[in-house]
């Protein structure tokens, strides 16, 4: 891997590689560029789950002509620059890519599997190890009232979007105050929560570091689960893989979904 | 904090008092959260509703400053039901009498009359906190800002130690620190009293052995609190002011007073990152690198001492608070020279030999390492009185509940507490720069309860003025049932809409001298704008 870089980078395949680099005991993401080749040994794939891809599209936005290299460290990598190139935040061309998994890169490692025998949890909410089915199977006051439960324990801290490889907005509706009320603990439910399930729509890969990140154990993955679901339902299209642009950013003629009222 | 913060998942009962935990210390409170799904009780006194009290087995809203009663009255039920650890009391603990002597008269009816809380409410507290060991008690602010600050710690000491919670894991008595480092500072030596590591200012031994060290004769005079300098100023017995990192313009009671009081000062010299409301008035600004930007050692409030590492060098013509201190130092005529923190951290574990003795960089990790680490095989202290109490045996004090200094009256009707909200840090100054928490949180704002508002004819944003017998300032009205009835909040991030316009600043606690910002005695009217109006 190191020697691959190191090539790319002396031969001008690429500009910069964005990677991972052990620093004072953290691995963090880190640029490695010709001036300062020698870095290059340094590269590492580690256990850091960052969205490198996200960084990616700032360094272009900035220098449209760079030639990035990216390390694939994760499964769902490859996914998240797909969505990248449909969204026309990146460039394919402008992107290179390495691929160097590491064995436990799975994103539902560890963090909350003491949820499964969590006695208030199971009562009160939703587990992260559920699908939208298993939630299906209450009916539709209990579901309400299992969300409003995760939703409450929001502290608004952004992690989930702050970490989101696809959410790349540059004004985003969480912060518009008309959309979402601002100030207060929680945040307004379900608005918060459910505007940035909106914007899952046609982006979300399933990566999982917004459920990673969240302090609140809320089981975002299921959330936006649903959300993927129903993109694939209505409009055939899977996130992450299909070539097509996303069917959300085109103009519709016609309303595809039956409008349902709220009490059925 | 006598336990840890992790810990705080595998309690049995959790007790929050005088705590907004997910506002202002949100990662505690995932802990809160993770215990309560495990199956934890939870237990939430505060005057507010806030977040954590959607999650509490029970939730109470004592009056402001009422905690003495409210703490009294559950051991009164404790003691009362034998529910409390005579095992503990008689092998760990001392002056268990002068305590329930005390609290047999605080029945929970009396206590009702007092707090505001059913008798029913504190019964169930007692009943919770008392059975489901163990049991961790976290207060912040809420507990500390009093006349009676002391009074309530030693209060919250007593409960934890009739119940056996002191000394055990996942328990004890734990105030959360408002900053990443204030436990650290206070480590230091960052008090009138004590040297580092809590060694006396007037122990001759700890001052020869400093003086020593330091190569130059110290006083063993303790020096002045904050809210002594502010009279001394005035008196002409200070004449200079030298404020690292705090912003007193904001952050000390009495605006009007504490205005007047520097004026009257020569010299007044901050160091700070931004400039800040107190900043703008000084003869000096030193300009600090922010943690980003230097090297050295953050000591939270879980007594955990962890390296900092430099991500960026310092921004402009900054430096860090160590070479400024070192430079003024040296200019002045005694030479500090070090060439790195860790030279100052040694020197420092080598003269603290109980609690730091144990800590090199080397050893500190990414983890860090938890106080007292008196030795270099010492593993560090995930909770503190394990075999015994520091000073031997934990100590009951027998007290009696006090009135806060100031209660509504006639001319100041409305009860007026302070504190934070969560887009915001303390006085704003690292906060409010930041685009994405102004989003948050523009401008000041006060919390009124929908009743009040109706019988004011307030809407929401209406500006208010809020007076008492110190000031009066203006902001504007956010309408909540947060607060109850005759409360009225107000945070205190917002330099425009200054609090400690209305506080107090002579209603302190008399050993700690630490203000009372949680209770005031204030008048709210609208504000009237026809002048605004006519020419409009």
């Amino acid at each position: 891997m190191q020697a691959q870089v190191e090539q790319w980078l002396k031969e001008g395949n690429v500009d910069i590689f964005i990677g991972y680099k052990n620093v004072d005991g953290h691995v963090i993401p880190h640029f490695f560029t010709n001036e300062n080749i020698d870095e290059v040994k340094d590269l590492v794939v580690g256990q850091a789950h960052y969205s490198l891809e996200k960084i990616a599209t700032k360094v272009a936005a900035d220098h449209p002509d760079m030639k990035i290299g990216i390390l694939l460290a994760r499964n769902c990598n490859q996914q998240a620059l797909h969505v990248l190139y449909v969204w026309n935040q990146l460039n394919s061309n402008q992107i290179q890519t390495i691929e160097a998994y590491e064995a436990s890169s799975d994103p539902a490692f560890d963090l909350g599997q003491s949820e499964d025998t969590a006695p208030y949890k199971q009562k009160m909410g939703l587990v992260k190890s559920m699908v939208p089915k298993d939630v299906e199977a209450f009916d539709q006051q209990q579901r309400f009232s299992r969300w409003m439960y995760e939703f409450s324990k929001c502290i608004k801290c952004y992690g989930c979007r702050n970490i989101c490889p696809v959410c790349f907005c540059k004004e985003c509706s969480l912060e518009h105050k008309d959309l979402v009320r601002a100030g207060n603990l929680p945040p307004e439910i379900p608005v918060f929560h459910l505007v940035r399930a909106v914007h899952m729509a046609g982006r979300c890969i399933d990566c999982g570091l917004c459920e990673e990140a969240c302090p609140a154990d809320i089981p975002l993955r299921l959330l936006y689960r649903k959300v993927d679901e129903i993109v694939v339902d209505v409009f055939d299209y899977e996130t992450g893989t299909s070539p097509d642009q996303s069917p959300f950013s085109v103009l519709g003629e016609k309303v595809v979904l039956e409008l349902t009222p709220i009490d059925e | 904090m006598t336990n840890s913060i992790s810990g705080f998942e595998d309690a049995g009962c959790i007790f929050i008092i005088g705590t907004n935990t997910t506002a202002c210390h949100p990662l505690i409170a995932r802990r809160i959260y993770r215990a309560k799904e495990k199956g934890a009780k939870l237990i939430v006194a505060d005057p507010r509703a806030i977040q954590l009290t959607r999650f509490a087995d029970v939730a109470v809203h004592h009056r402001l400053g009422s905690d003495v009663a409210l703490l009294n009255g559950m051991m009164h039920v404790i003691i009362k039901n034998g529910w409390h650890d005579q095992k503990y009391i008689e092998e760990r603990t001392e002056d268990y009498e002068a305590l329930e002597k005390v609290v047999s008269a605080y029945t929970p009816e009396k206590v009702a009359g007092i707090t505001g809380v059913s008798a029913e409410d504190i019964e169930q507290m007692a009943e919770l906190y008392a059975k489901n060991s163990p049991a961790p008690l976290l207060y912040a602010m809420g507990i500390t800002q009093h006349t009676t600050g002391v009074d309530n710690v030693k209060s919250c000491c007593n409960l934890a130690m009739l119940c056996g919670n002191v000394g055990i894991a996942s328990a004890g008595v734990n105030p959360l620190r408002g900053q990443n480092n204030v436990q650290g500072a206070c480590d230091m030596g960052g008090l009138p009293n004590v040297m580092t590591g809590y060694q006396p200012v007037n122990d001759i031994k700890t001052i020869d052995k400093f003086s020593r060290a330091w190569g130059c004769s110290l006083s063993d005079k303790p020096g002045m609190t904050i809210t002594d300098m502010i009279p001394a100023m005035l008196e002409g017995k200070l004449k200079g002011l030298y404020i690292i990192g705090e912003n007193p313009k904001l952050s000390d009671p009495d605006w009007n007073h504490l205005n007047h009081a520097l004026k009257k000062l020569d010299f007044l010299v901050i160091q700070e990152l931004f400039l800040s409301e107190t900043a703008q008035v000084a003869d000096v600004v030193f300009s600090a690198a922010s943690s980003a930007e230097k090297d050295g050692t953050f000591t939270n409030t879980e007594r955990r001492c962890m390296k900092i590492n430099k991500a960026i060098e310092p921004i402009g013509n900054t430096l860090p608070d160590w070479e400024i201190i070192s430079r003024l130092s040296t200019a002045m005529g005694y030479e500090m020279k070090y060439d790195h923190p860790e030279e100052i951290f040694n020197e420092m574990t080598a003269l603290t030999p109980k609690s730091y003795a144990g800590m090199t960089y080397e050893r500190l990790g990414i983890d860090g390492l938890q106080w007292p680490c008196p030795d270099q095989n010492h593993p560090g202290t995930p909770y503190l009185h394990k075999d015994g109490f520091a000073r031997g045996k934990g100590k009951f004090h027998g007290i009696e509940y006090k009135d806060p200094a100031e209660l509504p009256d006639k001319d100041y009707p409305f009860f007026l507490t302070t504190g934070r909200m969560f887009a915001h840090f303390h006085t704003g100054t690292m906060t409010r720069v930041s685009a994405h928490l102004d989003v948050e949180q523009t401008t000041g704002y006060v919390e009124i309860n929908p009743k009040d508002a109706e019988v004011l004819d307030i809407c929401e944003n209406d500006i208010l003025v809020l007076s008492s017998r110190r000031g009066e300032m203006e902001v504007p009205a956010r309408i909540t049932r947060a607060v109850p009835p005759g409360t009225l909040f107000l945070p205190i991030h917002f330099g425009e809409n200054p609090p400690n316009v209305l506080t107090d600043s002579t209603a302190v606690d008399p050993l700690a001298k630490i203000p009372e910002f949680k209770v005031s005695a204030v008048q709210v009217r609208k504000l009237e704008l026809g002048l605004v109006e006519k020419t409009a």
